[in-house]
């Protein structure tokens, strides 16, 4: 790999970037602006809107596009690579602190099942419940992207799977990653449609059946083929981790800026990892989607025609996918058409895809901050006396403004690294600047929908979902 | 500076290509990349191999470089005119709605 040839031509085109970016920085900012000012939208279902929500949803879309187009001044490809190879070493963790994460990982999932079964029966006063949806669906799932990606030191099933033999089975390299994206959508699926949120019981049952599988899994395949190949909560997490700024490598631990791991170029191989990147995306939008006012009319209406609720779960659940796999896989379409080039759709999504990582990872924060914040003086009261906690738990019901404002700013923070990210692989892969930037064209509109999307799920007045008898946080 | 080695990571490196009949291709020597029309190629040339290049070839290169930065002006102007759009037309909006 050569800069010089290019170095060699490059009119002081870093400066004028930077000082374009100065300039239409604040243009950005007041484009944005309105949607912090409007934040308290996001806060609840009884807030009333104080703008139109077309005009709400045109401006995320419009920040979005904002930020396309801002990124797009950038051309200089030595910069771009110098952002994106920034980094340090630090000190690998020892094995007593990974030794104390798998006795931690352990005695959590103990904990869990223990009190899930034994117990009160009501959810929230559940430790177990507590324990799944607050603290590790919730708060530890952020620390990945957050953070650095844990997992592999806490996860208690892989422990658990490792102190058995395993027969190392030869796995079928034809599966590839399949079988942890039809894992990744029956999970969901189960969250969806049953009272997974509510009911302790089910969810220890859940949590042991999830072990036994594991086990027996790393059993016949191995702990390492397993925990990287098929099981969706360790491939969720590992790419998570892509988008935080700690990374675990073969010597130690590497710090870099958030989100530029994510144009490696290693981030993602195959279809089946892509498929799983956009059913992580898709996950989020389904479980909020079946929570609106339409997807109820909706769905009352085809009952009402004599289909089985179950049916049109299940139905709607699989074409949105495939809506979401198909809006990506035409976006692919255009950057190959736009970039002008032969590279592959499939070789072009692996490193468009992980873009997606960041927007995904915005969005967790923005369904779960004020929800695990507002819980966390439960959880501390449940842990103190898990079998007899108090009938009346402290919760955090008024935050400060400020809280959904930084939901918000981190929401778009995982849009504009997306763009960028989406940005450096153009570069990377192209080498038209022109074509660089015009190959960005189809996932920046399927970024402007799924955001647009995304504010009318999170601002529309949620709804119990028709037909389930509850559930779904 | 760059050596064969080099070479040759670059040409396992290049992600895969696809070309239906009837595609005007040129295959880049030095890594095996096809690329699509001489402007890609050529583009492709200086800012992979720049030095494996002869002087010819690489003026070739400046030339293309330079008819790109010129369509790269044209495209940032249309650019910053879709955020003057952007903006006023939000401001303009926001206002319409606060009187």
């Amino acid at each position: 790999m050569d800069r010089q040839g290019v170095a060699a031509v490059q009119p002081p085109s870093l400066l004028r970037a930077i000082l374009l970016a100065v300039l239409v920085g604040p243009l950005l900012a007041v484009v944005s602006g309105p949607v912090l000012a409007h934040a308290s939208a996001l806060r609840g279902s009884t807030t009333t809107v104080s703008v139109p929500t077309w005009l709400f949803l045109s401006t995320g879309g419009g920040a979005v596009g904002a930020s396309f187009l801002l990124a797009s001044f950038v051309t200089d490809r030595s910069f771009i690579r110098s952002i994106h190879d920034w980094g340090m070493r630090l000190p690998a963790p020892g094995r007593v602190l990974t030794t104390v994460a798998r006795v931690v990982g352990v005695a959590g999932l103990g904990v869990t099942v223990a009190v899930g079964y034994l117990g009160p029966a009501d959810g929230y006063r559940n430790l177990a419940v507590l324990l799944v949806w607050v603290v590790w669906w919730g708060g530890y799932v952020a620390s990945t992207y957050l953070v650095g990606n844990s997992w592999p030191a806490l996860n208690p099933f892989r422990t658990l799977a490792s102190l058995g033999p395993s027969l190392n089975y030869p796995y079928p390299d034809r599966l590839g990653s399949w079988p942890s994206v039809a894992g990744l959508l029956g999970l969901i699926w189960l969250e969806v449609i049953s009272p997974l949120a509510d009911d302790p019981r089910l969810l220890a049952t859940t949590v042991v059946a999830y072990a036994g599988v594991s086990i027996a899994g790393s059993a016949v395949l191995g702990t390492e083929v397993w925990f990287s190949r098929v099981d969706p909560i360790s491939t969720a997490f590992r790419l998570f981790g892509r988008v935080a700024p700690v990374a675990r490598t073969a010597d130690g631990l590497t710090l870099r800026l958030p989100g530029t791991a994510l144009s490696d170029g290693t981030v993602l191989a195959g279809r089946d990892e892509i498929a799983f990147v956009v059913a992580l995306l898709y996950a989020t939008t389904f479980d909020g989607f079946v929570a609106t006012g339409l997807w109820r009319d909706a769905a009352t209406a085809i009952v009402g025609l004599g289909v089985p609720p179950l049916a049109v779960y299940f139905l709607s659940y699989l074409a949105g996918f495939g809506l979401f796999i198909g809006a990506f896989w035409w976006s692919m379409a255009v950057a190959r058409r736009f970039g002008n080039t032969y590279i592959t759709r499939t070789a072009l999504a692996e490193r468009f895809a992980p873009s997606l990582l960041a927007i995904a990872a915005g969005y967790h924060v923005a369904h779960y901050l004020a929800f695990v914040v507002g819980l966390l003086p439960a959880v501390a009261t449940v842990a103190a006396a898990p079998f007899a906690p108090p009938s009346q738990l402290p919760v955090l019901t008024t935050l400060p403004g400020w809280v959904s404002g930084l939901e918000l700013a981190l929401v778009l923070l995982g849009h504009f690294v997306a763009v960028w990210v989406a940005h450096a692989a153009g570069y990377q892969l192209l080498p038209g600047r022109l074509e660089a930037i015009k190959s960005q064209y189809g996932i920046t509109v399927v970024m402007i929908c799924y955001t647009m999307i995304s504010l009318w799920i999170v601002s529309t007045p949620s709804v119990t979902p028709p037909f389930l008898g509850g559930g779904g946080v | 500076m760059n050596t064969a080695a080099d070479t040759d990571t670059t040409e396992s490196d290049h992600p895969p290509t696809s070309i239906s009949a009837g595609d005007a291709t040129e295959e880049c020597p030095y890594c095996a990349l096809d690329l699509p029309d001489g402007t890609q190629y050529r583009l492709h040339l200086g800012v992979e191999h720049y030095d494996q290049l002869s002087d010819a070839e690489r003026e070739r290169f400046h030339e293309a470089y330079r008819a790109e930065a010129d369509a790269l002006d044209r495209f940032r102007i249309i650019a910053l005119g879709g955020l003057v759009l952007l903006y006023f037309g939000f401001l303009l909006v926001y206002a319409l709605l606060a009187a």
